[in-house]
Order: structure tokens, then sequence, then C-alpha cells
């Protein structure tokens, strides 16, 4: 079958290090199965998983021969990378992880108009880059909650995301990052559907952004 | 936070299990998806391989008393995780 898998730079599986045989003159890398790579390596993700794995490289794998699932992802006894998907790269992790502390910018700024701040709604709405709405955030922060939270949340994903390193990690950060904000409070009973509707949504985001079939 | 979710120190203490396959696969799958979004752990779990690669195995005593604290205050700082 056919899946998705991020790797480190250099085609490098980042759990297990192993570095993928890639594709070359148009052919597929060579198989791995367990002569020649960990069982861990052998993996695959299915779009829908893909937020839970963000890395610097995004490549089409074949998993083939027995397949085990665990979460979240896929293990096969034997797999090959197919070729890299290069729309995944700095620019698409910057804008996803714009895309997530957007996400919890609206309902921030809703709380806040609540509040009778329309000021500082506007400019957390209005921010056209994350430097702008990380400030706009950050001023927004010592409100009463639930606005103060959720400003606080929007400033944390941008600062979090860019202390990352790389714009893949930042994204995989920020990913996280906002799905536990938007989930809410732990203790309610629909925490869990919240949480996973974000990753959902996240995963969508994906898709549409990079074209994925 | 979710009774699945795995915290910074958790990842510390879990990982000698992890480099030995000894976490159940739902726990591995939780380390990793931890790992992946957490680059001070992603950080840790790297120099654990080094580690492990110069000494041919997982020491005994993974990190010194006073290295382990200022690891685990770092990720107190990592205050979302």
């Amino acid at each position: 079958m056919f899946a998705f898998v991020f790797l480190a730079e250099g085609a490098v599986e980042p759990l297990s290090d192993f570095a993928w045989p890639t594709p070359k003159a148009g052919e597929p890398g060579a198989w791995v199965s367990g002569d020649t790579a960990p069982r861990e390596a052998r993996r695959g993700y299915p779009a829908r998983d893909l937020p839970y794995w963000l890395d610097e490289e995004l490549w089409n794998v074949e998993l083939a021969g027995t397949l085990t699932g665990r979460d979240h992802l896929l293990l096969a006894e034997r797999a090959r990378l197919l070729g890299r998907l290069d729309a995944w790269g700095d620019a698409a992790a910057w804008e996803l992880v714009a895309a997530c502390a957007q996400r919890i910018a609206r309902p921030a700024a809703a709380a806040l108009r609540d509040q009778g701040q329309a000021e500082a709604a506007l400019r957390l709405e209005g921010a056209t880059d994350l430097a702008e709405l990380e400030l706009a955030a950050n001023s927004a922060a010592d409100r009463p909650p639930p606005a103060g939270t959720l400003a606080g949340y929007v400033a944390d994903v941008c600062f979090y995301a860019r202390d990352a390193g790389a714009a893949a990690h930042g994204a995989g950060v920020a990913a996280k990052m906002s799905a536990y904000a938007l989930a809410g409070d732990v203790e309610d009973a629909r925490y869990d559907e919240r949480l996973t509707a974000e990753r959902v949504w996240q995963a969508a985001w994906l898709v549409d952004r990079l074209s994925l079939r | 936070m979710s009774s699945d979710y795995l915290t910074c120190r958790q990842i510390v203490e879990l990982v000698t299990e992890y480099f030995e396959d000894a976490l159940s696969p739902q726990d591995r799958s939780r380390f990793e998806e931890h790992i992946m979004s957490c680059p001070p752990c992603r950080a840790y779990l790297e120099q654990m391989r080094q580690t492990i690669r110069l000494l041919g195995r997982i020491p005994e005593e993974t990190v010194p008393p006073e290295a382990e604290e200022a690891l685990r205050a770092a990720f107190r700082g990592w205050s979302h995780d």
C-alpha cells in the first residue's frame, strides 16, 4: 500500500536514525526489509496521521508484506521510498504554524470582544505576520480567562515554533500546542473529541496545501 | 491533559525502556509522538543514541544527578509539556 513518511534532512528516519535508500534516475529507492533496516524504520503514515510526525522532508513510501498498525502509523515487513514531495518545505511549515496560531487567535478575539476589549481583538485579527500576532497576543495575555488564556496560547505557539530550530520542527510544536489549547479543559467530557478534531483539521490542511492524494 | 499524554519528565524516565524495546506498542507510539513535537526531548534522544553508540550499551547512570536536574529545569521551562 502507499503511504507517506516524514524524514529528517537527508532522508533519515529520525527515531531510528536509519538512512533510507533514495530514488535514483526516476526509479524508486531500494526495498528495505528486516535484513537492511530496523523494524521501526519501515514505517508509513496515512494522510490523516501526518500532523503527529512533522519533519523536514515528506516522502511517498510503498509498504509491502505484513503490515502492523499502531497508533497513528503503520509498520511494514518491506518498504521503499517512491519520491519526495517538494511541496512540503520551510514555506509550507511556516504557513502551518501561522494557521495553527490563527486557529486559537479567532476564539481569543471573540472572547476579548465578549469582555469589551474590541481594540485588542482587532489587533489579533489584523496581525499580518507571526511577529505581529505574537506581539498582539502577548499584550492581551494578561486579560481574564478565557481571553487571556487563549491569547497566551497564541503567543506561546508563535514563540515556541520560532524557538524550535527547523521550520518543520516549529510546525510540529505549533500543531501539538494548538491542538491541546483548543481541546480546552481536560476535565471536560468533550476534551478528547476536540483534541482529535483539531488533528483532523490539521491533516485536512496538509492534504489541501500539499495537494496530497 | 489527556490520560494518554506523556510529559517531558516521563520521556526522560522511559528513554532506557525505549531503547531496549521494552515499551508496549501503545506507549512506544506515545513516546515517539512526543519526541516528534518536542525539540528538547528530540535533542535528548539523539544525545542518548550517540552515548549508546560510543559506549555500546545504555549506561546504568544515564545522566549524572546534577545534569538530570538541569535537564528537568530546562524541560520545566518548556512550559506546555
